[in-house]
């Protein structure tokens, strides 16, 4: 007898099977969880505990806004039992197209398999004026919440929140492990606010406007950015009249994110006498940053050292 | 007032504003003190030596290899960097710009050779035309280079800017490298240029004249991807491609002499390179990058060129049939009488 003919029965039984059989089977009831950012991944982690596998769509030193749409993307889309994104627009350029081929109708907008992390948040930034001449806008306002270290704590409920809503079953440990969780932040956030005191007025300059969140928390002060408008490549009329905003300003720091140019920062920094110092904007983006808790006290660090001069 | 003359005198006093501010714009971009002076410089200096190199390209019939050079230079910079990451150096930070710039252009000009190996190679063995050859090849090339762009293979997204050039970003080390083998280029090019014309025009001759002619078109080569490696790691690729072809474009049907189509095209190359970085710094509202800004410059002058060198012919043609058919009367008349 033939190899294929042997195959066919086995290829029909397996396509037969609902796209989740595989997984579930697998990993026994886990819920299959995938996130947006990795720094949702973490929390998620943190939550979920055992009853979660968890997945990254972006790594941590991607454009959050244009992360390249590959098959294998949409593959794990359809494989998810729950989507966590920020919202407020941030994954608006690559997300909503991934979910609508992966036909999984769980994770849907509106459907209680997709986590929103940034509900219930005060969006900064919110536009007056909306239009393609002004960059590439978020209506909804600046969607870096995961920034802002007085964040996790609303980000780690509306995880902890939706994940209950998809699995009761485990609702008791995941406010167990939620409980934990925050307890963790308390004492974290207590030692980031010592910190924010000396970071208080500190005039700086980002390549995008990520920092809406993160300079609130801490006190700083954001001059500009070197992007003329979001999203916009720096254009030279920008980049003289930011050179000269800076020196009037007397700003020490330009704020590079590793998926902007490094040398365009450097050049800048050396006309002006400030310092580059890298912050990420995800959890993975320096090797320091495994956790969210991690990145957040690597961003704050990295700031420190700089006004040290 | 009337209301005819309050707009009028309204738009006169925007009119006097408009005109100092182009002005003060050209004043602000010569001034020594200029904030961006290094990307000027470097785009005046691609602007006026890139075109040289161009010209033998487009009288050799090698635009193709003009657009695949550059592609291929610049996927040997995303295979520099990729291979710094894995041996864990970060190629791009400041503290590595000397071995980057050396290690880069390495990169650039081994692939280019290779390019260039490939395509002689192919067509000395199968016949296959030369152009076919090189839009392989630049296929291949952007294909690889998207293919590392869009991985995750580098550490950093930001890395990869510099595959699309950041004249923005030129450093003073960066511009005295970029000066030095321009300057080079210029230098060899302009000493040898009997023999590289002779060899484009004749090579048959130059190989059956005892010349050396291998020598003559390794050098030729090598001052090619030399000039496309430097300015495409400050510039991009793609304006590369553009000072190599269009300043010989817009001279082509005007010049009578190699001197006059290399001055030319080196002269429009650097007016086009100034024209084009003012552009883009006069209109912020537009952010016209400064490449995009001076390959529209160039654009247009290959247009006005064209329609300049139109109305000469016709004008040509038309003398010269009136001239013809004054004769043919004259002959006429002459035979009545």
């Amino acid at each position: 007898m033939k190899a294929t003919t042997l195959l066919l029965p086995l290829i029909l039984a397996l396509t037969m099977l609902p796209p989740n059989a595989g997984a579930s089977e697998k990993s026994g009831k886990k819920l299959m969880v995938i996130a947006s950012i990795p720094d949702f991944a973490d929390m998620a982690r943190e939550i979920g505990g055992a009853h979660v596998t968890v997945e990254s769509m972006a790594n941590g030193t991607e454009d959050v806004h244009a992360v390249a749409v590959r098959p294998s993307l949409a593959a794990k889309l359809a494989r998810a039992d729950v989507l966590i994104e920020m919202g407020l627009e941030n994954e608006h350029a690559w997300l909503p197209a991934l979910v609508e081929v992966c036909s999984n109708q769980k994770i849907r907008s509106g459907r209680q398999g997709d986590i929103i992390a940034s509900e219930g948040v005060v969006p900064k930034d919110v536009p007056t004026n909306v239009g393609r001449s002004q960059g590439e806008q978020h209506p909804a306002g600046n969607p870096h919440v995961n920034l802002g270290p007085d964040m996790g704590r609303l980000m780690a409920q509306n995880i902890a929140k939706g994940l209950t809503a998809n699995a009761p079953e485990y609702k008791a440990d995941f406010e167990a492990n939620l409980a934990k969780y925050l307890e963790k932040l308390d004492v974290k956030e207590k030692e980031w606010r010592e910190a924010a005191a000396k970071l208080k007025g500190v005039k700086f300059v980002s390549h995008h406007p990520d920092m809406a969140y993160f300079a609130d928390f801490l006190g700083l002060e954001e001059v500009g950015t070197v992007e003329p408008k979001p999203g916009i490549p720096p254009s030279s009329s920008h980049t003289a009249a930011l050179i000269e905003e800076m020196k009037t300003q007397g700003v020490k720091v330009i704020v590079r994110e590793p998926q902007y140019s490094e040398k365009l920062a450097n050049e800048i920094a050396s006309k002006t006498g400030a310092k580059v110092v890298k912050l990420t904007v995800m959890v993975g983006g320096v090797p320091e940053a495994k956790t969210w808790i991690d990145m957040i006290d690597y961003n704050i660090q990295a700031m420190l050292e700089a006004i040290k001069g | 007032m009337p209301l005819a003359d309050a707009r009028g005198s309204e738009l006169e006093r925007l009119r006097i504003i408009g005109e100092a501010n182009v002005l003060q714009k050209l004043w602000e971009i010569l001034n020594l003190d200029f904030p961006l002076r290094n990307s000027l410089y470097a785009s005046l200096l691609i602007g006026a030596v890139v075109p040289l190199v161009g010209v033998h390209l487009v009288l050799g019939r090698r635009v193709i290899m003009a657009i695949a050079l550059p592609q291929g230079a610049t996927l040997g910079v995303a295979l520099t960097l990729l291979a710094g990451a894995m041996c864990g150096v970060n190629l791009s930070d400041q503290a590595h710009e000397t071995m980057f710039f050396g290690v880069a252009l390495l990169g650039a000009l081994l692939l280019m050779a290779l390019c260039l190996l490939w395509e002689a190679i192919q067509h000395a063995r199968f016949a296959i035309a030369r152009d076919a050859e090189s839009a392989g090849i630049y296929a291949i090339a952007a294909a690889g280079v998207m293919a590392l762009a869009a991985s995750r293979a580098v550490p950093e997204l930001g890395m990869l800017n510099v595959l699309s050039g950041e004249i923005l970003a030129v450093s003073d080390q960066n511009l005295i490298w970029l000066a030095a083998g321009m300057i080079t280029v210029t230098v060899v090019l302009l000493w040898l240029r009997h023999a590289l014309i002779a060899l484009l025009f004749d090579p048959a001759l130059m190989y059956t004249s005892h010349a050396p002619a291998k020598v003559l078109s390794f050098v030729n080569n090598l001052l090619v991807c030399t000039t496309i490696a430097l300015g495409g790691m400050s510039a991009g690729p793609l304006c590369i491609f553009g000072f190599l072809i269009l300043p010989s474009l817009v001279l082509l049907p005007f010049a009578r002499s190699m001197a006059v189509l290399y001055a030319g095209a080196s002269l429009v190359g650097l007016l086009c390179a100034f024209g084009g970085f003012y552009l883009s710094y006069l209109q912020e509202d537009w952010n016209v990058p400064v490449s995009a800004a001076q390959l529209l410059l160039l654009g247009c002058a290959v247009l006005i060129s064209r329609l300049c060198a139109t109305a000469y012919g016709l004008l040509r043609d038309n003398a010269q049939a009136r001239a013809q058919t004054n004769g043919n009367n004259g002959g006429a008349a002459e035979q009545t009488a």
